[in-house]
């Protein structure tokens, strides 16, 4: 379980999160919405540690426990997984070079290399010249090497994806969701369609605003955009 | 650094024929004197008969070794040649010339090493290269000196119509000094590529650079340079100078540097004496990128493995246009855990 409390974060004197509390409860599927610059991609790399973001105030915990002290890959063996909105390509380290660095059985990865159809790109160097689609599919790949992953943080898995490659990727998601929880963010909510969420919140300048359905706020988020959120009445 | 017998062991293997060890001011122990090739003692008195009419710099060595490969047209051949020096203190200066005479191709495959109780010695090289019409040089180059050797070469190459002269120089081992400028011409069609991968230890000084002239009408240079930098002091000086009708010239240097004792300097020069030639720089010199190392982190790796992963990444990618042999020789040194 992650908890998020009272969470501010600054950068250049401005607060780009403010005071954010949120719960992930194990295998909860969750969807934050909110406009460009809302805020929803610091929260994932906040989560993660990256290093360009410093907490001013509040905490993250997983189980109870705080990480903010913790390295990135520290919280991944915590249990997090993410999948950044852009992606990094890194010359001259291949995928196969990655999967080196797990002691893994090819055997036991064989059956997800065939399922996300990477075989043609285990090769060339980590996201280079990939396709929107083929990259989204190499990252959650390379979640399946680690072990004991139990939250997927998704940052706009399905931007610059076609259609048969949202297909495919909803179809992996389905099946290793069962026991594990998902944080997703999506602008063409094409992914909503495929894989059934729990709970939906709304990020407005920093700040979580909502609590609803995930359909029907997509519903009225499709219908009249952001505004509908700014104006809502239902706006705490 | 490694021993002879681990040179000979390693680096003979690649099945080339024949095998030139020069061991300090020793001449050369066996010559051949093939149809296709000829291997003289540069001191053989056929060798100035043979350069008769080629421009060749000036010998300044009073003491010296070194050898004539001369490739007959049309043949194909592989040497392979080592430069070894077996006493401290020893100023070994070696006077060679190639030449690959029309439609040739030549691959030369120099491993160049001291002793292992060898210290404070100085190798000093003038080489004269000449490429004939549509032949073909590639020079491959592993330097294996010892931390407190200096090495000084001076390296000229002529390139005639439509020939192509590649170096590939690889600098893995400590050394404490190299200073290296070669310079190339090229005719009408030729082509000139110098890339180097340099791994620049703590304490070593090395000024690696290097000039090519485009003289030729369409001719063709490149100078690539990539650096890891662990303390060492690197400096490239090149230059492309375009004279010939539609000629291209490229230069580029990637560099990252591993701490705060190093330094990387590049000094690039493009210069257009004719308005059709087409010429480029680019240059990335820094830290590995944390965006890189966070990335890999998101992966599980600890930043150590990450940034390990990244520079044996950028290894890869600098030696990605070499021959293979030079591929895997790093390759197992850096599995072998040789390095970082």
């Amino acid at each position: 379980m992650i908890t998020i409390k009272n969470l501010t974060v600054k950068a250049e004197g401005r607060k780009i999160l403010d005071s954010i509390n949120l719960e992930i409860k194990d295998r909860e599927k969750v969807v934050l919405f909110g406009p460009n610059g809302c805020g929803k991609s610091t929260l994932f790399r906040v989560i993660m540690g990256m290093n360009e973001y410093k907490v001013a105030k509040g905490d993250v915990l997983v189980n109870g426990k705080s990480i903010l002290s913790r390295s990135i890959d520290e919280r991944v063996k915590l249990g997090l997984g993410y999948v950044a909105q852009k992606s990094v390509s890194i010359k001259g380290v291949t995928l196969e070079g990655l999967i080196d660095q797990y002691d893994l059985d090819y055997d036991k990865i064989k059956n997800i290399i065939d399922t996300l159809d990477i075989d043609s790109f285990l090769h060339r160097d980590i996201n280079y010249n990939l396709s929107g689609g083929e990259t989204k599919r190499l990252e959650l790949f390379t979640l399946s090497l680690m072990d004991g992953i139990y939250t997927y943080l998704l940052d706009e898995l399905d931007s610059g994806v076609d259609l048969e490659n949202i297909g495919r990727i909803s179809n992996y998601l389905k099946s290793i969701s069962k026991d594990r929880s998902l944080v997703i963010t999506t602008h063409t909510g094409a992914i909503l369609q495929a894989l059934k969420m729990d709970t939906a919140y709304v990020m407005l300048e920093g700040k979580i605003v909502c609590t609803r359905d995930p359909i029907e706020t997509w519903e009225c988020i499709k219908s009249g955009g952001y505004d509908n959120c700014v104006n809502c009445e239902k706006r705490k | 650094m490694i021993s002879l017998e681990d040179f000979l062991e390693n680096y003979s293997n690649v099945g080339m024929n024949p095998y030139i060890v020069l061991n300090d001011n020793a001449p050369l122990p066996m010559e051949t004197t093939q149809e296709d090739i000829q291997i003289l003692n540069i001191k053989n008195p056929l060798v100035k008969k043979l350069l008769k009419g080629f421009k060749l710099q000036k010998n300044i060595f009073k003491e010296y070794t070194g050898y004539l490969i001369l490739l007959a047209e049309n043949s194909q051949s592989s040497v392979q040649t080592c430069f070894l020096t077996s006493k401290s203190g020893f100023e070994q200066n070696a006077r060679n010339v190639i030449v690959v005479e029309e439609n040739a191709t030549l691959d030369i495959f120099t491993g160049c090493l001291s002793s292992n109780h060898v210290k404070g010695n100085i190798h000093n090289a003038i080489t004269d290269i000449f490429v004939g019409k549509n032949a073909k040089l590639t020079f491959n180059m592993i330097h294996s000196w010892g931390e407190t050797s200096k090495v000084f070469p001076k390296t000229v190459v002529h390139v005639e119509e439509g020939g192509t002269f590649i170096s590939n120089y690889v600098v893995w081992e400590k050394v404490k000094e190299i200073v290296s400028n070669p310079k190339i011409t090229l005719e009408k069609n030729a082509k000139g590529v110098m890339q180097s991968f340099i791994y620049a230890h703590n304490g070593s000084k090395l000024d690696i650079g290097g000039g090519i002239y485009l003289e030729g009408k369409e001719s063709s240079g490149e100078i690539i340079s990539n650096i890891v930098s662990e303390g060492g002091e690197y400096k490239t000086v090149s230059e492309i100078v375009g004279r010939g009708d539609e000629s291209k010239g490229h230069i580029e240097c990637n560099a990252v540097l591993l701490n705060q004792f190093g330094s990387v300097k590049t000094v690039p020069t493009l210069k257009a004496e004719n308005s059709s030639v087409q010429m480029s720089h680019e240059a990335s010199i820094g830290r590995i990128s944390r965006e890189e190392i966070e990335y890999l982190q998101s992966k599980g790796l600890d930043k150590k493995k990450a940034q390990d992963l990244i520079v044996k990444g950028f290894v890869n990618n600098s030696l990605k246009k070499m021959p293979e042999s030079i591929q895997q020789k790093i390759e197992e040194m850096l599995s072998n855990g040789s390095m970082f």
